[in-house]
């Protein structure tokens, strides 16, 4: 099997591979050059950019549990004039790799805001809306709860924008499905799912919480099966295309994702433990399909997920 | 910075929940003083940032690990003849003063690389001080003495032989010229801190080494940053080592 086997057709975009990096788990790319080529990502997802810089939550705001990382970075960002130096220079230095933007904002001005300031970026394949930041105190999981405010907010930003968008959302709201049905019908073109999840750890012995936010998102193969099940479910009820994100850490892995549902998926923690994860996964993920006898991944997606009759 | 596997050629027990462990790296290490490395367990957890204590040739080294959550457990489990992933080096060069007087403060398993530091600044009057908490968490007195003749150790516990109190108790019996005289410190954050604004007072000039939660290690994650002084934000990982006076705790 050759590379182009694991080509994807993503959001009118032709994709080396499925695999791209999850917001927050690659920098702005610049680190990672060092440890291996770029052009072989999917897509670049670069980190969360803001309206102004911000400095993030105090210390400590990781923490390494059994199974999984929680993070309370809060957003740490240089504000949306340095990011524009930053991936200006990395479109310099990857001019064919396709970017995409995450943007965290707290109102849907700031939204507008962020998106005109982008809207020229070259090679720009979409701007992704976290929806969802579990750790940071406004612009949080509360505008995905929020859906009055999808609706305006979606609505407008799909005014003054022709690239494609994309909203990223957490598990953790009752109207997950109400969401992701009005993010379809306010034409987002695609989702990733899932952010991380709200949760904390205690030092027993110091009988106190660890992290300064007491809460962080928790991410990493614990999460894998439930992210699994909000792509499986997103699947049954949208027709817009998903990336399934959350505890990748395998080739298997990202079958099962892709035979959920996701026609993409994102690494995250992963990058963090083996900073050649996604390098290495790219490579076990085309001997995977020569074993299966997979012939283009395309024609995975969403195979083991027959809309009609499996959820009730 | 690559990632290499290395076999564990020695582990010994040195004080309580404290090990040093010895590896021999499949490629050189390329390690020298004042540089960490990431080690890791499986593909499961985080890497644990370990600062490097003893090099011994450019294929063997040693570490210290203190037992302090599930990622130093694991590594704990550890034993001779098992293989253990690790990334490195990591962190920038650290710069090596060329003071006469200079003095290196390790508190609990910040000792660890004062010892290359020690070893890498020739022609100085060198002065180890070693803190901890605890009498059975004492270690390292012989192994700093094999390489310099004046060793310190102080403890918040009463013992019968060492000084009993904080480092900055013991730094007030001694008759410094703060003004000549260089220091390098690592240890817990609130140590850091508080020896930070003890010698900023006295117009002391000296490194920090700071320990901090990170994720990554290699300046993606951003877990480990902190804020300076002057507004800037530096990544811990990137270079660990902080001038006296610089660091903003507010």
């Amino acid at each position: 099997m050759n590379n182009n086997k694991l080509e994807i057709n993503f959001l009118n975009t032709i994709l080396k591979t499925p695999i791209m990096p999850a917001s927050g788990t690659f920098g702005n790319g610049k680190e990672f050059a060092k440890v291996f080529d770029l052009n072989l990502l999917g897509a670049m997802v670069a980190k969360s950019v803001t309206k102004f810089s911000r400095f993030g939550n105090k210390s400590p705001r990781a923490i390494s549990t059994e199974y999984g990382l929680i993070n309370a970075i809060g957003l740490t960002n240089p504000g949306i004039q340095e990011f524009k130096k930053e991936i200006t220079d990395f479109n310099n230095k990857f001019p064919t790799l396709p970017i995409i933007i995450n943007l965290s904002a707290t109102c849907i001005e700031d939204f507008v805001f962020l998106i005109k300031e982008l809207n020229n970026i070259d090679n720009l394949l979409a701007f992704e809306i976290n929806l969802s930041c579990p750790n940071v105190k406004e612009g949080g999981i509360d505008l995905q709860c929020n859906l009055k405010f999808l609706k305006k907010l979606f609505k407008k930003i799909r005014k003054i924008t022709n690239h494609n968008l994309i909203a990223k959302f957490s598990p953790e709201a009752n109207n997950f499905i109400e969401a992701i049905k009005i993010a379809e019908k306010y034409k987002i073109n695609a989702l990733t799912l899932i952010n991380t999840i709200k949760a904390t750890k205690i030092d027993v012995y110091k009988k106190k919480v660890i992290l300064d936010n007491v809460f962080g998102g928790y991410s990493g193969p614990a999460i894998k099966p439930i992210a699994l099940r909000y792509v499986f479910e997103a699947y049954q009820h949208v027709n817009i295309p998903i990336i399934g994100v959350g505890g990748i850490s395998s080739a298997e892995d990202i079958l099962e994702f892709m035979m959920a549902g996701a026609c993409s998926v994102q690494i995250g923690s992963q990058n963090f433990i083996d900073p050649w994860a996604i390098q290495n996964l790219n490579e076990e993920l085309k001997q995977l399909c020569n074993k299966l006898n997979i012939n283009n991944i395309s024609e995975i997606i969403g195979i083991a997920n027959k809309k009609s009759n499996q959820v009730k | 910075m690559k990632k290499i596997i290395s076999t564990i050629l020695s582990k010994e027990n040195v004080a309580f929940n404290t090990f040093v462990f010895k590896l021999q790296t499949s490629q050189n290490h390329e390690l020298e003083a004042g540089k960490f490395f990431m080690a890791y367990t499986n593909k499961k957890f985080l890497g644990v940032a370990l600062a490097v204590f003893e090099i011994f040739n450019p294929k063997e080294f040693s570490f210290i690990l203190k037992i302090n959550g599930v990622g130093t457990l694991a590594l704990s489990n550890l034993n001779v003849g098992d293989n253990l992933p690790v990334l490195l080096p990591l962190s920038d060069k650290l710069t090596l003063t060329d003071k006469k007087i200079v003095y290196f403060i390790g508190g609990g398993v910040g000792i660890a690389p004062m010892y290359e530091i020690i070893k890498a600044i020739p022609n100085s009057q060198k002065y180890a001080i070693l803190a901890f908490r605890k009498e059975n968490e004492i270690c390292g007195e012989d192994k700093f003495l094999s390489i310099n003749k004046n060793v310190n150790i102080c403890c918040d516990e009463k013992t019968n032989n060492y000084f009993h109190g904080n480092v900055i108790e013991y730094l007030n019996t001694l008759e410094i010229n703060y003004s000549q005289a260089y220091f390098y410190i690592c240890g817990s954050f609130g140590m850091l801190k508080a020896l930070d604004l003890f010698l900023s007072k006295r117009n002391a000039q000296g490194k920090l080494l700071l320990e901090n939660v990170m994720a990554c290690g290699f300046g993606v994650c951003n877990s480990c940053n902190i804020l300076l002084k002057n507004n800037s934000i530096q990544k811990v990982c990137e270079n660990y080592a902080f001038d006296i006076g610089t660091i903003n705790y507010e």
